[in-house]
């Protein structure tokens, strides 16, 4: 009789066999890269921040795929840029979430004390307004720039990670196997350490990869309405804002942004999706 | 004529490992008035025929390649999904299932379900009114012996205890006076006290009625408190058929007395269990799917699957050590003095 | 009886949440601000000037006692005075909040009009083209972001089509105000020209909020369903004859909703946060254009109003939720 496959062969396996899991994985990859290669793919890298305005709000063509911008810039080149300024707060405030929420939520979830208890309301007081909102009040307050714009996003967004991990955390503890490990005096960092955030992690990456989506059609948002990157660096966002006003017969310069947004959140969507499809049933099946 | 007839029924389910063959050319009959016990280990098949009975095993994954499950002449398996929900499910066939709390719609009253379960088993008469289904209902709960069934009626079902529930279930499958009653291990969910009042109670309802019973149960103590004949599965397959007095008097089959000789009650000394696993069904056993535990075993069981021979009159048995040709009738069967000592016991009397 | 138990513990905990709020948005406007006077006065304000801002605000309190004034206003309603308005925050924001509140209404009616029976409909003919169809167009649109949606609509049907008005909420003289809700208004008040143009008017705001609305709403019924029809009370019920149309409308769908009722309370957020952007976007006169120009404009006491008002708008709205919940799910309430 042939071996079973072992876990990780059958999850690599179900993966490859989700086609839009895979699709959001190769949009991914697509952005890592530009984002990174930006300035080889770029064919006016200097646009970033150089002028040119006799060529401006010229229609799309060979030389300017995406056309030319109010100060004459190209669009094409912008929005490439823009693909590192996106990963950047993505990565950055997701990372600090996790860092920041996934203790917390531990704590608040295990710890059935006022500990617990008041990481879980500070968590409940941010959740209580919706993060545009909070976020650009934050973002305001502090100072319009990139920076601070990060900070705000992570402060907003924390919570939900907490409170994620913290659900988690508090029907694993009540687990049999983590009863009889108490039982055995095994000591409670141990026990969060081996026991619940291996089961804490699917629930974690899920969200991480759709938040990394909420994340950028916030900072998109925020850019739109003038805080976070300032000009003239080329947030997606706030290109959109300039965009505007000249509408509709520089339709070029509002479009592309806007769909460059929208295949980077939507490969972050399908990414997630699918590993919610494969990772979640799995472990459910495994606790029970 | 038998009430139930499933002929050499063979089911396949397509799953991502392989292609899971459940069931194997199983043929089994239920009798008018009769408790027919169908006996196994978990995963032998039990109630995957019973759900093929009801007609609600998903197709796919499950292939049905082969065999009929005649009730009453006319063949389930043929049946459109309409007539049967129409004519036979709810109203000539009931189900007692397994888990009375999972079984139970949680966010509707218990008086809601049981209307609505009564209502659709007039089978295509003109639904009585409201009041009379309510007087019906009580009616019901107090024929399962359910305290205050007035009041019970606006409660939902986490309201109540498993034993209540198991009641409440129990009514619902006798309220449309079916023909046969499926019933899924109803008392494994329950405490151990609770099972016997629950089994004495199923027991005398049923008798009043003369309705038959297909019981699936793991537990050989049910069979024998409550069922007139016993069937023996093993990996999906039938091994031994027979009225219950006979088959714990002259168990025939090796698998059947390896299981009576597990109960705790018949040990000296150590406990016996069955040596080995019940096998994988995806690449099973080749012939008769026991012999790779079985100390009998010979050849020919590695190639060809016993065909069920009749040892005593109603008692058959499918095994290579009763071969079909030898065998002209009740008289000519006699298994071996060593066979009938090893498997009785001083007990055998007090069934 | 035991539903009021459960809705009086449920205010309880809101209370004290909302307290926090109160306080994180005092801290908002106050601390984190290097110099909160210097931010409302803009640049080139001299000392004298900053020095009569700050006595005027009562910057020059230590921080509890602003605290205490602040809490003691709150207590009798009083927002403070906007800045830029010159008029009370509370008067600003009462005028404002039908306009929001309508559109807001108006979208996730729309959604969960649309996506509960095609969320139904996509898992029960699972794998189908149309399943296959609402996962992909569901995809999209909680990829889409709002006020790029909205800019592109206005491009298609105002500019380009000139069907549709480009913004506002109305192009012809106001409804009589029964409700502030111009659309209810026209109908009680039998105006038709009203009731036209505001339908007009509100069809592309609404349009680019319910999409990603009726995308959240149609995912979860879709999963909802199909987590419920694999329970054992489906099998028992399809078991024991009970026919297929009823065990769909009346015993399915009420336990697959409880999830997506859930999604309703959070929309709810996400539509007042959306509304942020999408009524710059089309110069709808509701709260969050009054937020965006309050933040921008440093109108800190309209801010923080804003922030309050919008908090326990979130509170009150997932409240109800909850309630819902208990009323269809028994076992909550325990």
């Amino acid at each position: 009789m042939t071996k079973p496959p072992t876990s990780w062969q059958l999850l690599r396996q179900k993966f490859v066999r989700d086609r839009s899991a895979l699709a959001g994985l190769v949009i991914l990859i697509g952005l890592v890269i530009t984002a990174v290669l930006a300035p080889y793919l770029a064919p006016f890298p200097e646009d970033v921040s150089a002028t040119h305005p006799a060529k401006r709000l010229r229609p799309p063509s060979w030389e300017h795929p995406f056309g030319t911008d109010t100060l004459g810039r190209d669009v094409y080149s912008r929005v490439l840029y823009g693909g590192r300024i996106t990963l950047v707060i993505s990565l950055t405030v997701v990372g600090a979430c996790i860092l920041i929420g996934v203790p917390a939520g531990l704590i608040a979830g295990y710890c059935d004390n006022i500990v617990g208890d008041v990481v879980m309301r500070l968590a409940d007081i941010f959740l209580a307004v919706p993060r545009v909102i909070l976020a650009l009040a934050l973002s305001q307050a502090l100072g319009p720039s990139l920076p601070n714009m990060l900070l705000a996003l992570t402060i907003t967004y924390w919570p939900w990670f907490a409170r994620t991990v913290a659900a988690e955390t508090r029907s694993v503890k009540q687990s049999t196997f983590v009863e009889a490990s108490e039982a055995l005096g095994m000591r409670p960092a141990r026990i969060i350490f081996c026991h619940v955030l291996p089961n804490v992690l699917s629930p974690i990456i899920v969200r991480s990869s759709v938040g990394m989506g909420f994340t950028i059609l916030t900072a998109a948002a925020l850019g739109f309405l003038g805080v976070g990157a300032q000009p003239p660096a080329p947030e997606w966002g706030a290109m959109i804002a300039e965009a505007r006003l000249y509408l509709p017969d520089a339709w070029w310069y509002a479009t592309s942004p806007g769909l460059a947004i929208f295949f980077v959140v939507m490969g972050f969507n399908l990414l997630g999706d699918g590993l919610r499809d494969i990772l979640d049933p799995r472990f459910r099946r495994a606790r029970s | 004529m038998p009430v139930l007839e499933i002929n050499d029924l063979v089911i396949d389910f397509d799953t991502d490992q392989g292609v899971v063959e459940a069931i194997d050319h199983l043929t089994l009959s239920v009798r008018e008035g009769e408790i027919l016990g169908v006996v196994g280990e978990s995963g032998c098949g039990k109630t995957t025929v019973a759900r093929s009975i009801m007609g609600v095993v998903p197709q796919p994954p499950a292939r049905l390649r082969a065999g009929e499950i005649r009730f009453q002449g006319e063949d389930l398996l043929q049946m459109a999904e309409a007539d049967l929900t129409g004519r036979i499910r709810g109203k000539v066939i009931t189900v007692i299932p397994q888990d009375p709390l999972a079984s139970l719609n949680p966010l509707f009253p218990i008086g809601v379900q049981l209307r609505d379960l009564l209502k659709w088993s007039q089978r295509g008469q003109r639904s009585p009114s409201t009041k009379a289904n309510r007087g019906q209902i009580i009616d019901l709960l107090k024929a399962v012996q359910l305290p205050s069934p007035e009041a019970q009626l606006r409660k939902y079902p986490h309201e109540f205890s498993g034993g209540q529930r198991q009641r409440l279930l129990i009514a619902a499958a006798l309220a449309p006076n079916p023909t046969l009653i499926i019933a899924d291990e109803p008392t494994s969910a329950l405490d151990v006290t609770v099972q016997a009042q629950i089994l004495l109670l199923l027991k005398s309802l049923v008798n009043e009625r003369s309705t038959s019973v297909f019981l699936i149960t793991h537990d050989l103590g049910v069979v024998a408190k409550l069922c007139d004949r016993v069937a023996v599965m093993y990996a999906g397959q039938e091994v031994e058929v027979a009225p219950t007095a006979a088959l714990f008097r002259h168990p025939s089959h090796p698998y059947t007395q390896k299981l009576l000789d597990s109960l705790p009650d018949r040990q000296q000394g150590e406990i016996q269990g069955i040596p080995g696993v019940v096998p994988g069904l995806i690449d099973p056993p080749r012939g008769c799917r026991f012999h790779t535990r079985c100390e009998e075993a010979m050849p020919i069981c590695r190639e060809q699957r016993p065909s069920a021979v009749e040892l005593f009159p109603d008692h058959l048995v499918r095994c290579h050590l009763f071969p079909a040709e030898e065998v002209h009738g009740p008289a000519a069967c006699i298994p071996s003095e060593n066979q009938v000592r090893r498997h009785q016991s001083p007990d055998d009397e007090n069934l | 009886m035991k539903l009021l138990v459960y809705l009086g513990q449920r205010l309880m905990t809101m209370i004290p949440t909302l307290v926090g709020l109160v306080i994180l948005t005092f801290f908002l406007a106050r601390v984190v601000p290097a110099d909160p006077v210097a931010l409302i006065a803009g640049e080139g304000a001299t000392r004298e000037q900053l020095e009569a801002l700050r006595q005027r605000y009562g910057f020059d309190q230590p921080l509890y006692v602003q605290l205490g004034v602040y809490l003691r206003q709150l207590a009798v309603g009083d927002l403070g005075m906007s800045i830029y308005t010159g008029r009370p925050v509370l008067d600003d924001i009462l005028e404002r909040f039908p306009a929001t509140i309508e559109l807001t209404l108006v979208s996730i009616g729309a959604a969960t009009l649309l996506g509960i029976p095609l969320g139904v409909l996509a898992a029960l003919r699972r794998n189908s083209w149309l399943d296959h169809f609402l996962r992909t167009f569901t995809t999209a649109g909680l990829a889409i972001t709002g006020f790029w949606l909205g800019i592109m609509l206005q491009l298609l049907f105002c500019m380009d089509l000139d069907l549709l008005p480009l913004g506002g909420r109305i192009g012809v003289p106001e409804p009589d105000h029964l409700t502030g809700l111009f659309i209810l208004d026209s109908i009680l008040t039998l105006n038709g020209t009203a009731l036209l143009s505001s339908l007009a008017h509100i069809a592309l705001p609404a349009l680019t909020l319910v999409y990603p609305a009726f995308a959240t709403i149609t995912r979860f019924t879709r999963s909802g369903v199909l987590d419920v029809m694999q329970r054992e009370f489906i099998l028992y019920e399809r078991a024991m004859g009970l026919p297929r149309l009823l065990i769909l409308f009346k015993y399915l769908l009420r336990n697959a909703v409880t999830s997506t009722v859930a999604q309703i309370g959070l929309l709810f957020g996400s539509l007042l946060a959306g509304a942020v952007v999408i009524e710059r976007v089309y110069d709808w006169p509701g709260l969050g254009l009054y937020a965006v120009e309050s933040i921008i404009n440093f109108d800190y006491q309209a801010t923080l109003g804003i922030t309050l008002w919008a908090g326990i708008a979130f509170s009150l709205a997932n409240l109800l939720v909850d309630i819902v919940q208990a009323v269809i799910d028994p076992r909550v309430v325990k």
